[in-house]
């Protein structure tokens, strides 16, 4: 990233150990322009930047410990509209390069008011393999992997609270508060901070000034939008933070404003975060397939989720009844969703290969 | 002083006209012809003085020749010729003033020509290209495209095409003088009128071209929504820019690494920028010579308090089980916001599996077009929503695609 770029910044970073891994969400500056006021948008991914940046914390998990997570803000690019716009504006960085864009666009609709929020996972980014981030090894000594489910999500629509929208579009900027509670103020809160504290619906920050306080985060809509969670969830997945990546997957499934791809997704994502955890991932698997039978994706995680609980078996336990009939399921499921795939797709050659293989060490183990 | 500058600015130009030339041959003429006949006297007897000796034969033949009758004991060469002037020098004069005269109709017809070419005037053309059925949609024409310019009576023009659908040119021509067009290097785009007329005397010239290659369909045409509650537009442009938003993700939906998905980048939103005023047949007609994917075209009005966005999406024969139009009728409230988006969102997937279907695209492509709507339009939420999935459903049987398997423990 050019240094003035980099000066310009703002980054919100928890530091879990030094030389680690870094994943890292860029939040880009909602655009509002439609609505003839640019602060809307601002404010917008402010609020939901301190959010997401309260998901992170310290994994759990060996591998999970070696990351760390961050969230940066961009306060001097102009919002990005599209998909591609905000991969651009993610490839420009040189510093803290994201894995995720979480970026949007805010309309008046009607009487009201409508953010959309969007998720890019890039797949070029040097040293993030997301191709292979589900493997299971084969008999020939080679892994089968999948990718991650789907690299855009739409997220539901956030109609804003009425009630918030004076405070999200006056020209001045976010009330810094003296305290999590109260009315007492520090003033206001400008385009660079940076946060040092998690509390519940707020986050202590401190100003270029030295000047510290609070940032209430309010709910943005009346209904609880999943945009936190499944963003938080998918920082999680990638630092290998599979519990926490659960716990927050399993909030965005409860949520009945989810949409069906988001839903569809999460199932997939707690699929993986299960199998990671050395359960089956079968049940959410199956979840995702009840949403989205015909999706190619889905019918791989189902294919991954029988192939993972297979390999997790004893040898005789293979060769027994219970391996039989994880080999029999899914040979039944690559054979009925053949269409789904290209012709002599690889990826289903493979399980092919997985399932003659694993069915003639069984019988010669008989 | 004026008038005199403005005359001397065409001479240049009158002096290449058709009408200049005949002035030139005019004088050129006189002046030969009479230069010719004023010399033929003196010529002829310089002949008959070389010819005869005996002067009673000299004088008989100088009298035919000048039909006067040679003065008595007129002698001598240089006398004679002295003479022969002198009795043809009234002829000559009268020869002079032919040639003159001639030269002076000559000049007439030279300023006829000057006042010809002062009728006519520098005139700065810009031609700009639009797709066919549209007032505001530029083409993307490649960087070898050519408009050759052929105005009546005058050499061919070529200019090159700017900014993807523009191209300029400087012609000299009078009010009514016409040309006419032709595309060179335009890639799979034709003029949809080649023998329309063209005015050189205008500074703007619209011209429509038409795709050739009608089989891929990637064009969602939207026309100016209209009603009695969205005044200013603000509403339509709205929908638009959502429409917009989710048109330009699309490609991002499938798998990045298959290249099978990468047309769908080219997916644009065009904007016709007027409103849809056409009979049933006529907008599938416009569909189909637009190769539109989809023509979009609606109303807003108000009912009960609520002011509601009537949509209707045209896809011809990419209807597929849907009714055509697909009509849907949506409250303009931030809570149907998302119903809206996911309803036109659905539409385009499943309009793109039947253009993908008609064009033989392998199956499992067709297959993750129905997928993709499939997943959107179960969360649609009133009438559209079953019938979408109900379209899509019969859609998926009649490909063959596997049905969802009851799955165990």
């Amino acid at each position: 990233m050019r240094r003035a770029a980099a000066v310009s910044m703002l980054c919100i970073l928890l530091t879990i150990a030094a030389a680690a891994q870094q994943i890292t969400m860029m939040v880009a500056p909602f655009d509002s322009a439609s609505t003839g006021n640019l602060e809307l948008g601002k404010k917008t991914g402010i609020i939901l930047n301190l959010q997401v940046w309260q998901t992170l914390r310290i994994p759990s998990t060996v591998d999970g410990k070696k990351t760390q997570g961050s969230i940066t803000w961009d306060v001097t690019s102009n919002p990005p509209t599209s998909y591609a716009e905000a991969e651009a504006l993610a490839a420009r960085q040189r510093e803290d390069i994201p894995q995720t864009v979480l970026w949007g666009r805010a309309w008046r609709y009607g009487p009201g008011t409508v953010v959309e929020a969007f998720l890019l996972i890039r797949t070029n980014v040097p040293g993030f393999d997301s191709q292979n981030v589900w493997s299971v090894p084969a008999p020939d000594g080679t892994n089968i992997s999948v990718s991650l489910p789907r690299r855009q999500i739409d997220f539901s629509p956030i109609v804003l609270r009425g009630d918030l929208l004076p405070q999200l579009e006056q020209p001045a900027g976010l009330v810094l508060y003296s305290s999590p509670q109260g009315s007492s103020t520090e003033g206001e809160v400008g385009d660079y901070f940076r946060a040092l504290e998690q509390a519940p619906d707020s986050a202590k920050v401190i100003l270029p000034s030295g000047v510290v306080g609070w940032i209430r985060l309010p709910r943005l809509s009346s209904t609880h939008t999943e945009v936190v969670d499944f963003s938080g969830g998918v920082i999680r997945i990638l630092r290998h933070d599979w519990p926490g990546a659960f716990q927050l997957f399993s909030r965005v499934i409860n949520n009945s404003h989810t949409p069906a791809a988001v839903l569809v997704d999460s199932y997939l994502y707690l699929a993986l975060a299960s199998a990671q955890m050395g359960q089956s991932a079968y049940e959410w698997a199956a979840k995702a397939y009840g949403l989205s039978p015909y999706s190619k994706t889905v019918v791989q995680y189902l294919c991954m989720s029988r192939m993972s609980d297979f390999a997790h078996l004893s040898p005789d336990d293979k060769a027994g009844d219970r391996g039989r009939a994880l080999l029999d399921s899914l040979q039944t499921l690559v054979n009925h969703s053949n269409a789904l795939f290209q012709a002599d797709d690889a990826w289903l050659k493979h399980v092919r290969l997985f399932l003659s293989g694993n069915r003639s060490s069984a019988e010669s183990r008989r | 002083m004026g008038s005199i500058t403005d005359f001397l600015k065409y001479i240049p130009e009158a002096a290449s006209s058709p009408l200049a030339f005949v002035a030139y041959a005019l004088v050129v003429l006189a002046w030969v012809v009479t230069t010719w006949l004023r010399g033929n006297p003196e010529r002829k007897t310089r002949q008959i003085l070389a010819q005869f000796k005996d002067d009673g034969l000299r004088l008989g033949a100088l009298r035919t020749l000048t039909n006067n009758a040679p003065p008595e004991g007129l002698t001598g060469n240089d006398a004679i010729l002295e003479w022969v002037r002198e009795g043809t020098r009234s002829k000559k004069r009268i020869l002079l003033v032919v040639a003159l005269g001639m030269t002076l109709v000559a000049v007439i017809i030279f300023t006829v020509a000057v006042r010809g070419a002062a009728g006519a005037s520098v005139n700065h053309v810009t031609i700009i290209l639009h797709r066919m059925g549209t007032t505001r949609d530029c083409p993307t024409l490649p960087e070898s495209a050519h408009v050759l310019v052929f105005p009546k009576g005058k050499p061919p023009i070529d200019a090159a095409v700017y900014e993807d659908c523009k191209a300029s040119f400087v012609v000299n021509a009078k009010a009514a003088q016409t040309a006419i067009l032709k595309l060179k290097g335009a890639g799979g785009f034709s003029l949809s009128d080649p023998d329309r007329q063209y005015l050189l005397s205008l500074n703007t010239w619209d011209a429509y071209l038409s795709s050739s290659d009608p089989k891929q369909r990637l064009r969602l045409t939207l026309f100016r929504y209209t009603g009695d509650c969205d005044s200013d537009n603000h509403a339509f442009s709205t929908f638009q820019g959502i429409l917009q938003t989710k048109v330009n993700s699309i490609r991002g939906m499938f798998a990045s690494n298959d290249a099978r998905y990468d047309y769908l980048s080219e997916l644009n939103i065009v904007p016709a920028g007027e409103v849809l005023n056409l009979s049933s047949q006529e907008i599938r007609s416009y569909w189909d010579t637009t190769s539109s994917l989809q023509v979009l075209s609606g109303l807003c009005f108000r009912s009960n308090g609520v002011n509601i966005f009537h949509s209707q999406v045209f896809s011809g024969e990419l209807s597929g089980d849907l009714h055509d139009p697909f009509i849907a009728e949506l409250p303009l409230t931030p809570q149907e916001f998302g119903t809206t988006r996911d309803i036109h969102t659905v539409s385009v997937l499943y309009a793109l599996a039947q253009e993908a279907l008609s064009r033989g695209v392998p199956q499992d492509i067709v297959i993750s077009y129905l997928s993709h709507a499939r997943e959107i339009a179960q969360q649609v939420s009133g009438a559209n929503g079953p019938q979408l999935v109900a379209a899509i459903d019969t859609s998926l049987e009649r490909l063959g695609a596997p049905a969802p398997m009851v799955l165990g423990k």
